[in-house]
């Protein structure tokens, strides 16, 4: 819909076709652009996966509706409302209890329905005393919604996830890898998909904050972690305003949509020695955050492979699988995101036994990268219609011939973090994430 | 009947203090009052006005746009055959046929920009687009 907004913006007039599951998330994306109303013609749901029969009976019916709203439809909204100033954001008395202020909270739209903790004028205040930054900043317009965090609104936000004043410069981090336009955040936080944001931390900071990434890192138990990933989809649904059903439009949601991942590299146990972040071109001093939207993960279960390249082959299949649907043969991750070039990168969150056992054979982190991307392969069947484009030169093929998913070993993202045991996970980004995006935290 | 009433005595205590246990084991949540902030940030105000109107689609040129939604383009192909046949004076262009680096869900402000940019280039007077799902 912002493509459409574009085009009014620039003087032509547009007329766009949403089933009717999908016209009030147009019709509010639109309005977060700045343009207050568009013409629309509204159809049953679905339009994708029916037979072309349906389809044009569909496009039958809607062509009157559509020639009308071309020639005859006309805005009826004279202006826009005078603007509010974003800080400081309004202080509301409420009269009591705990269990009371939170049924208030989530009746007004602002918590996911688990408790939070009451960011009351003295816990902002404290939060804020956590950073530099003034208040007033804006630090991101958050979409769908269009809502202005402030700093002062990461402190209140991060107060009600439990966050700490020491956290804040994380959290201002944080924002900055959410709003990068790689991340693709209004895509994540609208689509069907159960997307939701992973974010990895490397550097001095896991320590000094006592972030976990050891046994059970993504689990429960890790106060530091749950609250900055809790932090994530505060901001998302109350500032965001990415709420089923009408702005987040997840068929199925996912737990992540409640405390997305947040995870440090267990750096001492990873056996390349080089960390995520060193690898990619930081210094091993700073603090660094790394994330993107993610599809829902897979683990791998690999407890008997000695060998690093018959672990590899586990994972490879996981890889290949992962996210099914939606992927893409031959993906590059110098290619912009297209659906035939769809998800098209992975991270790998690899268990420290699961590194060492890669590592024997593969003393390199760049060969194992090389290695899976040879073979992640899948049948060309197992590839959605229409997502495979199959080389012109690659000669004749049918459904059982297999075509890779990855061309480029930089598309295999590995950190080393967890415990003991022989287990790793493999994530996948949304269809739009251009890279994983990182970002060096301020001092 | 001294011993009779006694064991009565006690049962009366007994019972007294399993009703009076769990009172005491429920704390009462405190009424109190909070002086909190509205985490919900103001939403930016920004104010396009929409591109002016048409009154006819004689002789103009229509832009079919397709975002790659599964099936959109088909439903473009059969508008465009109507089009053709209901108004035959206007110019219908199929964006996704000329240009492919069009078909997509932007993803991003500049690559929306970018795609209208395209658009404009076209000299279209009106865009029908076919969005989701």
């Amino acid at each position: 819909m912002v493509d459409q907004s574009e085009v009014e913006k620039r003087g032509i007039p547009t007329v766009t076709m949403a089933s009717n599951q999908f016209l009030s998330l147009a019709k509010s994306t639109v309005k977060s652009t700045g343009i207050p109303e568009m013409a629309f013609v509204e159809f049953e749901h679905p339009l994708g996966m029916i037979p072309i029969e349906e389809v044009r009976a569909k496009a039958d019916k809607a062509f009157p509706e559509i020639v009308r709203m071309a020639t005859q439809w006309k805005p009826t909204t004279a202006a826009a409302a005078a603007a509010k100033p974003p800080y400081p954001a309004e202080r509301i008395k409420f009269k009591g209890t705990y269990a009371s202020l939170n049924k208030m909270f989530y009746e007004k739209g602002w918590s996911l329905g688990l408790p939070i903790l009451p960011p009351t004028t003295e816990a902002v205040e404290a939060m804020l005393k956590g950073t530099k930054h003034k208040p007033g900043e804006v630090v991101w317009v958050v979409p769908p919604r269009q809502g202005q965090l402030t700093v002062e609104l990461v402190a209140t936000l991060g107060a009600m996830a439990g966050c700490k004043p020491e956290h804040m410069p994380l959290l201002l981090t944080i924002v900055k890898v959410l709003k990068d336009p790689d991340f693709d955040w209004r895509g994540n936080s609208t689509t069907t998909a159960p997307t939701a944001p992973l974010l990895v931390i490397n550097g001095p900071v896991v320590k000094e904050l006592g972030i976990a990434y050891s046994t059970g890192a993504l689990g429960g138990q890790m106060p530091v972690n749950i609250a900055l990933g809790y932090f994530i989809n505060l901001v998302g649904d109350i500032v965001g305003g990415s709420v089923p059903p009408d702005s987040d439009k997840s068929t199925l949601g996912s737990r992540e949509d409640l405390v997305a991942i947040v995870v440090a590299e267990n750096e001492s146990k990873n056996p390349w020695k080089q960390s995520y972040a060193v690898e990619h071109g930081f210094k091993a001093t700073d603090s660094v955050v790394t994330g993107f939207g993610a599809y829902m993960g897979t683990n791998n279960t690999d407890h008997n492979s000695v060998k690093g390249k018959d672990l590899l082959n586990t994972f490879a299949v996981g890889l290949a699988g992962a996210s099914c649907g939606i992927t893409s043969c031959f993906t590059r991750q110098d290619m912009p995101s297209t659906w035939q070039n769809g998800v098209k990168f992975a991270l790998l969150l690899i268990g420290p036994e699961h590194a060492d056992t890669m590592y024997r054979d593969f003393p390199n982190k760049l060969d194992v990268q090389k290695y899976l991307v040879k073979k992640a392969v899948l049948p060309y069947s197992g590839y959605s219609p229409g997502q495979c484009i199959v080389p012109k030169d690659f000669g004749p093929y049918d459904e059982n011939t297999m075509f890779p998913r990855f061309t480029q070993p930089e598309q295999i993202n590995i950190v080393v973090t967890g415990g003991s045991g022989k287990q790793s996970q493999i994530w996948i980004p949304f269809l739009t994430d251009a890279r994983p995006v990182s970002v060096v935290m301020e001092q | 009947m001294y011993q009779r009433k006694s064991p009565w005595l006690l049962w009366m205590i007994m019972l007294g203090i399993i009703l009076f246990i769990p009172q005491l084991s429920i704390a009462k949540e405190q009424t109190q009052q909070w002086e909190i902030v509205n985490p919900s940030g103001v939403i930016e105000t920004k104010y396009f006005k929409p591109a002016p109107r048409l009154t006819s689609l004689e002789g103009k040129t229509i832009v079919l746009r397709w975002n790659e939604k599964h099936n959109g383009d088909l439903f473009l192909n059969r508008i465009a055959e109507l089009l053709q046949e209901k108004v035959p004076s206007a110019k219908v262009i199929k964006l996704y046929e000329i240009d492919k680096s069009t078909i997509k869900i932007s993803g991003s402000a500049n690559e929306s920009a970018r795609i209208a940019e395209v658009i404009k280039g076209l000299k279209a007077d009106i865009v029908i687009a076919s969005q989701a799902d």
